[in-house]
């Protein structure tokens, strides 16, 4: 498989206890299972199980996927900027993989 | 924060209810221990799912927001958003938010985890839904209390097809 | 006439050729040369152009009107490398003079604004009418304002489309021109179908030749409703090769699906948040020609369905539709498509005139696409009639190699030039 693209949307700055807004998104076929291949064979599973979004250490935000997520998940939430950081944001795939990406958010 | 708690405050409890609760108070308490590792697989999933399946839920809690279309031509990617208007700070705050689909062939969609970080309980993605059904919400609060909610959508073209 | 079935109804307009100059007297003094049939062609593009020359050349003794608003035309194929800074907008620019001069196509520089089957009219913006035995209807494309919120007409002048004609192209041009070195353009493509599926690749790819040498801080961002693109693998490793980093592709699911637009603060938006432009070339859906859609040739759509052995339309008799504004089975729409279908329907509807089955046939498209001056890439496909619907032809044609030394793409650029002038002669020249 191609490796997946990330795309993450974070404010670069935030004013101290603010509320952002981050939009994350990677490129993954979500492969339920129950698809066949163009030779009638099934493709096994494999999805984007976990997000985890940490913030200077503290776990901000993480979700449980299933294969009810479409392909190229996207997820958005928020979380409360109580200092500068850096937001780390890691990806779970079936069979043990991550993927990882980071921003940093200076507070003023 | 230990134990079970089951919000008291819910009038008249019906046996299917009650195991709903257990069963969702379990799973906060497992949720606690493994915060990683948590799957609803290790409860009883079955029972607590087909309880939420068979509409035996009484009402929907006004506080929790389910952002859905009506109506979709394809189930393969429908815009989805949850919020639970709760404050969040370290003593009152949502914890956890499932989502079901009744009739996909696998039921659940995601389960969101807030903390008093998150500021809300708020998040956002996009869903495969096979056919016309209900999507439903179970938030799971820091106290143990839980609120659901549901939301019919039709669709017109199966989801879990997708290429 | 209703209860007579098409093929009927040809064979008595031809054995009672004087029934024609009954059913037009008192419509002008033409009629009186009834017997010369005559053939209106509405549009002076890739397919309207080249309809009106083959149709003259293929019988000499029809009459041919070409209706077309335009003194000259500006072809989209090449408009490309305008942005480039490799061609200037004169050396694409043609005049109808030889078409008339030359093969005594009569060019009536007015719009046409609604075509009658029934009294086999065609009516013009200044108020004249012309009658016809058939007409083929090449109308290209008009933009959709109904898919994108708060996407207007007038809003093409801040994000120009940049699909069709020379104002558009030169309000891009311009843009480019003014922004800054490290600024931001926005490419953002339709879903199928729509005019040359390639060309926004393209596009891509000579923009950033030209900010690589004038502002090579900038930065180009594709933001796609499609999943995929037509010789995508071609176009990412000539990106990477020539680029770097310079140009990235978001497909549709990926956020590149644009939902709403906002020109004065130059913004799109899409599922993945709002992205901010220093120029946005948005290309919008497309529909067919206007001419079409109000005559009632088009289908819910917006493209015109037709019995592609004659390229008639399916909804309307005596009217044939070509180029971009038709259903062409698996063909895509590409000004080599149309000046082929031009040449189909040219030899069909001068058979069905003299009420001779028309002849089955199969058609070829190229589409050429510069990756730099000097690079280029191609997909050739031929199609051929399965019942009435044109299939691609199993196994023909072929898309450029991946992986080969820079000579094979310095001769395919070679190949487009040729292919450029060859097919601008076929229509003009």
């Amino acid at each position: 498989m191609v490796k997946p693209k990330l795309r993450v949307k974070a404010p670069k700055e935030a004013h101290r206890g603010e509320i952002v807004e981050i939009m994350t998104l990677i490129s993954h076929p979500m492969d339920t299972g129950l698809r066949k291949d163009q030779d009638g064979i099934l493709i096994p599973r494999k999805i984007i199980n976990k997000f985890i979004c940490i913030y200077n250490g503290d776990i901000v935000f993480k979700t449980n996927m299933h294969e009810a997520i479409s392909s190229n998940p996207l997820i958005q939430f928020n979380f409360i900027v109580k200092e500068s950081g850096t937001l780390d944001l890691i990806w779970h795939e079936d069979g043990g993989k991550i993927y990882s990406t980071s921003r940093n958010i200076s507070v003023h | 924060m230990n134990g079970v708690k089951i919000n008291k405050k819910e009038p008249s409890i019906s046996m299917s209810r009650r195991t709903l609760l257990s069963s969702m108070g379990a799973l906060a308490l497992f949720g606690m221990d493994s915060f990683f590792s948590y799957t609803w697989a290790s409860i009883e999933l079955d029972q607590t799912l087909e309880e939420l399946l068979v509409n035996k839920i009484s009402e929907d809690s006004p506080s929790i927001i389910l952002n859905l279309p009506n109506l979709v031509y394809d189930g393969s990617r429908v815009p989805f958003s949850i919020e639970v208007k709760s404050p969040m700070t370290e003593t009152n705050y949502v914890r956890q938010v499932h989502v079901l689909a009744e009739h996909n062939p696998f039921p659940r969609i995601a389960t969101f985890h807030f903390t008093p970080l998150s500021g809300k309980a708020f998040a956002r993605t996009r869903i495969r839904l096979s056919k016309s059904q209900h999507v439903i919400a179970v938030a799971e609060l820091n106290d143990g209390s839980i609120l659901t909610a549901r939301k019919w959508i039709e669709i017109t073209l199966n989801g879990c097809k997708e290429d | 006439m209703k209860n007579i079935t098409r093929r009927k109804f040809y064979k008595i307009m031809g054995t009672f050729g004087a029934v024609t100059a009954l059913e037009n007297l008192g419509r002008g003094p033409t009629l009186l040369l009834a017997a010369v049939r005559h053939v209106v062609v509405i549009g002076g593009g890739f397919g309207g152009a080249t309809a009106a020359k083959y149709l003259r050349l293929m019988d000499p003794n029809l009459k041919v009107t070409l209706v077309e608003p335009r003194r000259s035309y500006f072809t989209s194929p090449f408009s490309n490398q305008v942005l480039g800074g490799m061609k200037t907008m004169e050396e694409l620019t043609y005049s109808y003079k030889i078409l008339q001069r030359k093969y005594g196509i009569n060019v009536v520089h007015v719009a046409a604004t609604r075509i009658n089957a029934v009294s086999k009219t065609v009516l013009l913006q200044d108020g004249k009418s012309l009658t016809f035995d058939r007409v083929i209807v090449a109308p290209g494309i008009d933009m959709r304002f109904d898919q994108i919120e708060n996407y207007k007409p007038e809003d093409t002048d801040l994000i120009p489309h940049a699909w069709k004609g020379r104002p558009a192209t030169l309000r891009l041009l311009q843009q480019l021109e003014s922004m800054p070195n490290g600024g931001m353009v926005l490419i953002c493509p339709p879903a199928l179908p729509y005019r040359c599926p390639p060309a926004p690749y393209e596009r891509a790819s000579l923009v950033a030749h030209y900010l690589s040498q004038h502002k090579p801080r900038s930065k180009i961002l594709i933001l796609d409703a499609k999943e995929q693109f037509p010789k995508q693998a071609l176009f990412s490793a000539g990106w990477k090769s020539l680029y770097g980093r310079m140009i990235e592709w978001f497909n549709g699911s990926a956020g590149g699906l644009i939902l709403r637009a906002d020109a004065k603060n130059m913004t799109v938006e899409t599922e993945f948040g709002i992205e901010k432009g220093d120029v946005i070339n948005l290309i919008p859906a497309q529909w067919a020609g206007r001419i079409a859609r109000d005559s009632g040739l088009s289908d819910e759509s917006g493209w015109c369905p037709v019995d592609q052995l004659t390229f008639e339309s399916t909804l309307l008799p005596g009217i044939h539709v070509i180029g971009d504004a038709a259903i062409a089975g698996a063909m895509p729409k590409t000004g080599f498509s149309a000046n082929n279908q031009a040449k189909v329907t040219a030899a069909a509807v001068i058979a069905l005139l003299k009420e001779k089955e028309p002849t089955s046939y199969s058609i070829s498209n190229t589409c050429y696409s510069f990756l730099a001056p000097d690079y280029g890439i191609q997909v050739t496909s031929e199609y051929q009639l399965s019942g009435r619907k044109l299939v691609k032809i199993k196994g023909s044609g072929g898309v450029s190699p991946l992986n080969v030394d820079l000579s094979v793409r310095y001769s395919e650029a070679v190949s487009a030039q040729r292919w450029y002038d060859s097919i601008t002669q076929d229509m003009f020249g």
